[in-house]
């Protein structure tokens, strides 16, 4: 006789499914999640000097310095950035490029600098 | 209480990679068996479950909070299984991958027993839209409508997916069924 009785409890075979062990898996994930976190701030990170490294080249670098040590000693951002602005706009044009574009790759590259080092301050 | 709702805004709120860890133990059975059933490869279901929860991490932002949240998983562990399918290419292959892994099958579950192991091959069967259909309704205990929104497809193709799925399981078992009784009456 043909035993029926795997086809007649098939919804219950269904709604017990085997599942899969752990093993290590959760340790791994841990694993890649961190690689992947650590390589994007490092990537935000190479960013954010590069960044302020093309600044430095196209501004003169004395300039920027004092105003970087003149922003640390301000609390309004919003002043700082407007500072840096004039400062960037100034120096550029003294160079002879042309001023705005440029300006704005300056602003660009704070904004970079101040996301990587924010991003290394959360995740790592 | 660390209820799911909490692990998320604490994963959210103060990047807490251990309340992520909790959301991951919790689900990563249920993902990895999911997985395996399309995939039929245990290498192939584990690097898509890595995938599915990295995923998760990056995008959990964007998780409304409104639906079941293994569900949500379920829809990322789909839609790389179908992006992994569109890169290798391999939909046809993957049976007679399958049977030759059947062997470790055991070695690879929390516990399993003969009859969950021939069902498990019997699925291997079925076209990847049956299984994940008939898996997440019957498995995992989602609605047609939830299986519907999971798999982005229509409630009728789902609840068609289900019912052909299901006749082509208990074909193969009653195949494997009167096999096994014709064995033993010729032992006999």
């Amino acid at each position: 006789m043909i035993d029926n009785s795997k086809i007649d409890s098939l919804d219950r075979m269904l709604a017990q499914p085997a599942l899969i062990a752990d093993r290590g898996f959760s340790e791994q994930l841990g694993r890649n999640l961190s690689k992947t976190f650590s390589l994007r701030s490092k990537f935000f990170a190479l960013a954010g000097v590069s960044w302020l490294a093309l600044v430095l080249v196209v501004s003169s670098p004395r300039q920027l310095i004092e105003h970087l040590f003149s922003l640390l000693a301000m609390i309004n951002i919003s002043d700082q950035l407007q500072v840096l602005n004039n400062s960037l706009v100034t120096s550029i044009s003294a160079v002879g490029y042309s001023a705005e574009p440029i300006s704005y790759l300056g602003l660009l590259a704070l904004v970079l600098l101040l996301f990587a080092v924010f991003s290394l301050v959360i995740k790592d | 209480m660390n209820t799911e709702r909490s692990l998320i805004l604490r994963t959210l709120t103060h990047h807490d990679n251990d309340a992520f860890s909790s959301l991951v133990k919790k689900h990563q059975s249920k993902i990895r068996a999911f997985l395996f059933r399309l995939c039929k490869q245990y290498d192939v279901a584990d690097d898509l479950a890595q995938e599915t929860f990295i995923t998760a991490f990056r995008k959990l932002d964007t998780y409304k909070g409104t639906g079941d949240f293994c569900g949500w998983l379920f829809r990322i562990a789909y839609n790389n299984f179908l992006l992994h399918c569109r890169s290798v290419n391999r939909r046809t292959e993957v049976t007679a991958d399958f049977i030759k892994q059947s062997e470790v099958l055991a070695e690879r579950y929390e516990s399993i027993s003969s009859e969950q192991i021939d069902l498990e091959q019997a699925m291997s069967q079925l076209n990847s839209d049956e299984i994940a259909s008939i898996s997440l309704c019957h498995s995992f205990g989602y609605s047609h409508q939830e299986v519907s929104n999971i798999l982005k497809m229509p409630l009728g193709t789902v609840k068609s997916n289900i019912n052909r799925g299901k006749t082509k399981l208990r074909k193969i078992l009653n195949s494997e069924a009167q096999q096994i009784s014709l064995e033993s009456a010729r032992d006999r």
